[in-house]
């Protein structure tokens, strides 16, 4: 009994007194950010917005705008928190967004400020938007908010296989990564907000982007991914849209030394979701097969040029290079890379073709 | 300073006075209006009776005694004996016995008024309801029968379950005043002697004046009377204790007390139900595990509500932290006085539920449940979400099948809730250190009472969380240290039959 009382007295002067207690953050007491904008302005200042979700008692959910501008992330908070009516409290963000012409020069001393709080998850979304980030969260979604809305459409979006797995952690393991570089979804804004590609960095500095159509092929190029959708275009008559339910990514090194040729080997099992030609007979599933991988080779090899010529290696085939050879040398790599023959081989199965009413 | 009250070191020994001879004795009793002490006449010749008659039966002593003395003269207690056909008889000059047995409900006959001989007749007067359902311990199937407060007919409802000469009952004395028969059973051969001889001998050191319940005798031999968990099980189905003694294990009964007690007792088994014996295996462990998963919700969910709104709202799902928090929006509490009052509207209620008469307790059930419920969210008091988590807490703590357990389960909720909102997720995390240490610590007749998951007994978890086939649980509980550790053949048990004929 005795030890006991010292126990919990000696946790108590050890908790209390070292000041080791957490800071009290109720819930309700809190303006909960839930998505972050930054863009770029004159000068080397930013120009910070925060969406604060306001949950109305009927249900409803009204977002609060903060902006201002500053050099500093931490301080652009700082300065928001003078207009709050309750403390901003970042533990909860969910999507980061970056503008274009912010990407371009560079993301590294940006992403520091969320990497160096242990609040924030390092699941976050990440997202490069064309014009002005204030314009996507100032946007109305229905009834949700701003930051809840882009990260359901990021998440799903993921799911469906539109976009490749991205979030803060992947990105700065791609950014320190040698043989990789990092890639995030490419936001535009028309009529709604929506993804439209992907956007491409050399290092910390974006530098150029997918379009949207592309961007099937360019997840068969990194690896596994599910459900999305390929339209096979064959004329008014004989179009398919193919969704697939696997896919598989392998490489294969041919030859040696500077001589060495990639073959990236994709196969893909599909479904045909949608056919404009009536009935589908053996015949007209090869058919569909073939142009498939026509398209997608040519999309591949595309990408793949794009790629060597920007001399950036979203794929990360630095790493998987790295992996499977003796005596690497990363130097030698990166000359190697922009001249080194990569062919595309794509192998499309249909699974089965669905029946009729 | 009378606040301690006076320290009186005179007159501490609160033992009785003592009669010398017989008339001191009567003339004792006689100051009592219950006792009757006259000299009655039958035809041949006069007795002298002295008894207390609210503890005779009257019927034994007209019908059984005195109609068999009518027929002739008796000279002597020895030939008064031999007429009477009652099973205890005996004579004797001791005037201690004579008090003794006399308060016991027998009768005190002797042939004149001085005489310092005298016979004495069992006749004692045995009121007690009939054997009716088990109300604590329900089941839906399987034997209805509960104990009762007369402990002859508990150790008859035991021994007809077991007919065996090896099944034991020692019977001792408990109280100064109370003189409380205590019986202690046990299968001989079986039940591991030391635990036995540890129940007897600290049975036997009980000082204490009255007993009236056998749950004093919990409380006075427990190996850790300070800790909030019951250590020795409680029981009123001589089901249960016969079905415990056949595992070796040791039963308490103590008169005048519808429950018996059964020692040693480990963790698990305050979570088990009886009637999970009564279900297929399968069904029983699923309840079985329900239960432990609504004990620990029990404990852990007010605490982490409290620990997470108040310091960890990353932990919020983002799905559920709309629903939250326009639920807390209007309240203007902190979660921890939140939490703490209606943490104590539930237990306002249950107390108020088993204090009053059943019908009455009832409405208040009603009303509380429903009406200070829905009173307290639209006044702005509580949150509807952490009223819908205190309900299921409360609900889930009273699946917990022993009483005792249930009470400590709602009780040490609260230090963890003052901890939570002290210290957050970290101060749940260490006072769920300290409850496992204090329960580590524990032991139940020097047995480890968290026993088949600390120290990790196989054997034993297949008769703990989760409930084996009986055909799979041939052995005896390790932490009994039985003498005879297999209960039937394991190869018979298992053996595949061949079709039947």
């Amino acid at each position: 009994m005795k030890t006991a009382t010292i126990a919990v007295m000696l946790s108590i002067v050890v908790f209390l007194g070292t000041g080791c207690g957490v800071e009290r953050e109720i819930v309700d007491d809190l303006s909960l950010v839930t998505a972050v904008g930054y863009d770029a302005v004159e000068g080397n200042k930013v120009k910070g917005t925060i969406a604060v979700p306001n949950f109305q008692a009927d249900k409803a959910v009204t977002t609060e705008i903060f902006s201002d501008t500053s050099m500093l992330l931490r301080e652009n908070n700082f300065k928001l928190n003078a207009e709050a009516n309750r403390p901003l409290a970042v533990g909860k963000l969910e999507v980061i967004l970056f503008n274009e012409e912010l990407a371009r020069k560079g993301l590294q001393k940006l992403k520091d400020v969320f990497v160096r709080d242990p609040s924030l998850g390092s699941r976050v979304r990440l997202g490069i938007v064309e014009g002005s980030t204030t314009e996507v969260l100032t946007r109305e979604y229905w009834d949700d908010d701003s930051g809840m809305y882009l990260s359901d459409m990021f998440e799903q979006n993921i799911d469906r296989g539109t976009i490749p797995e991205t979030n803060l952690h992947l990105f700065t393991y791609n950014l320190y990564s040698k043989g990789a570089d990092p890639f995030l979804p490419f936001l535009s804004v028309t009529d709604m907000v929506k993804i439209d590609g992907i956007a491409l960095f050399d290092d910390e500095r974006y530098v150029g982007r997918l379009p949207y159509e592309q961007t099937f092929t360019f997840n068969s190029l990194i690896g596994d991914f599910q459900n999305a959708i390929f339209p096979v275009y064959r004329g008014d008559k004989k179009s398919a849209s193919v969704s697939n339910i696997r896919s598989d990514r392998k490489i294969q090194y041919n030859g040696k030394g500077n001589h060495t040729e990639l073959v990236i080997n994709v196969h893909i099992k599909g479904i045909i979701r949608e056919y404009r030609g009536g009935k589908i007979t053996k015949k007209v599933i090869k058919k569909i097969e073939n142009t498939m991988e026509k398209q997608m080779k040519q999309q591949a090899e595309d990408i793949l040029n794009k790629l060597q010529e920007l001399n950036i290696d979203p794929l990360g085939l630095g790493n998987e290079y790295h992996s499977e050879h003796r005596n690497f040398n990363w130097k030698k790599w990166e000359d190697m890379y922009p001249n080194i023959k990569i062919t595309p081989k794509i192998d499309v199965k249909i699974m089965e073709y669905g029946i009729r009413r | 300073m009378k606040l301690f009250g006076k320290k009186n070191k005179k007159n501490k020994s609160n033992s009785l006075k003592q009669p010398n001879n017989i008339v001191e004795l009567i003339d004792m009793c006689k100051t009592s209006s219950d006792f009757m002490h006259y000299e009655h006449s039958i035809k041949k010749q006069t007795i002298w009776l002295s008894f207390y008659k609210s503890l005779v039966d009257t019927e034994i002593l007209h019908k059984d005694i005195l109609e068999n003395l009518q027929e002739y003269k008796h000279y002597s207690l020895e030939e008064l004996k031999e007429s009477i056909p009652v099973e205890k008889v005996l004579t004797t000059k001791d005037v201690e016995q004579m008090q003794n047995r006399m308060l016991r409900g027998y009768i005190l006959l002797r042939l004149d008024e001085y005489d310092q001989k005298g016979l004495l007749i069992n006749a004692p007067l045995k009121k007690t309801r009939n054997v009716s359902v088990p109300e604590v311990e329900f089941s839906v199937i399987g034997p209805k029968e509960a104990f009762l407060e007369s402990i002859d007919t508990n150790l008859n409802l035991v021994r007809n379950r077991l007919p065996i000469p090896e099944l034991m009952v020692k019977e001792l004395k408990v109280g100064k005043l109370t003189k409380s028969k205590v019986a202690v059973l046990y299968i001989d051969g079986v039940a591991n002697e030391e635990n036995v001889n540890t129940v007897i001998q600290r049975i036997k050191e009980i000082d204490i004046d009255h007993l009236v319940d056998s749950s004093y005798i919990t409380q006075i031999i427990s190996d850790n009377p300070k800790s909030p968990f019951p250590q020795l099980l409680d029981t009123e189905r001589p089901d249960r204790a016969s079905a415990v003694l056949t595992e070796g294990k040791i039963v308490i009964m103590a008169a005048g007390s519808p429950h018996a007690l059964i020692a040693p007792a480990n963790l698990t088994e305050f979570f088990s139900s009886f009637e999970d014996y009564f279900l297929n295996p399968v069904i029983a462990s699923a309840f079985r595990i329900i239960r432990f998963f609504s004990v620990v919700f029990s404990i852990l969910v007010t605490p982490i509500y409290v620990a997470t709104l108040t310091y960890h709202y990353e932990l919020i799902p983002k799905d559920l932290m709309g629903t939250l928090i326009t639920s807390r929006e209007v309240v203007p509490l902190p979660p921890i006085l939140e939490a703490i009052f209606l943490e104590l509207t539930i237990e306002l209620l249950r107390e108020a539920g088993a204090r009053l008469p059943t019908k009455v307790g009832q409405t208040i059930g009603i009303v509380g449940g429903i009406v200070i419920g829905t009173a307290s969210v639209e006044a702005g008091l509580t949150s509807n979400v952490l009223l819908i988590i205190i309900a299921l807490a409360a609900l889930a703590s009273f699946t917990t099948p022993v009483y005792q357990m249930g009470n400590t389960i709602r009780l040490i909720r609260f230090p963890f809730i003052f901890v939570a909102y002290l210290f957050g997720m970290l101060g749940v995390v260490l006072s769920f250190c300290y409850l496992i240490v204090h329960l580590l610590r524990l032991t139940s007749l020097g047995r480890p009472f968290f026993e088949p998951i600390y120290p990790p007994r196989l054997k034993d978890m297949k008769d703990s969380i989760i409930r084996f086939p009986f055909s799979r649980n041939t052995q005896r509980p390790v932490q009994l240290q039985t003498e005879q550790t297999e209960r039937y053949s394991k190869r018979d048990a298992t053996k595949k039959k061949d079709i039947d004929e």
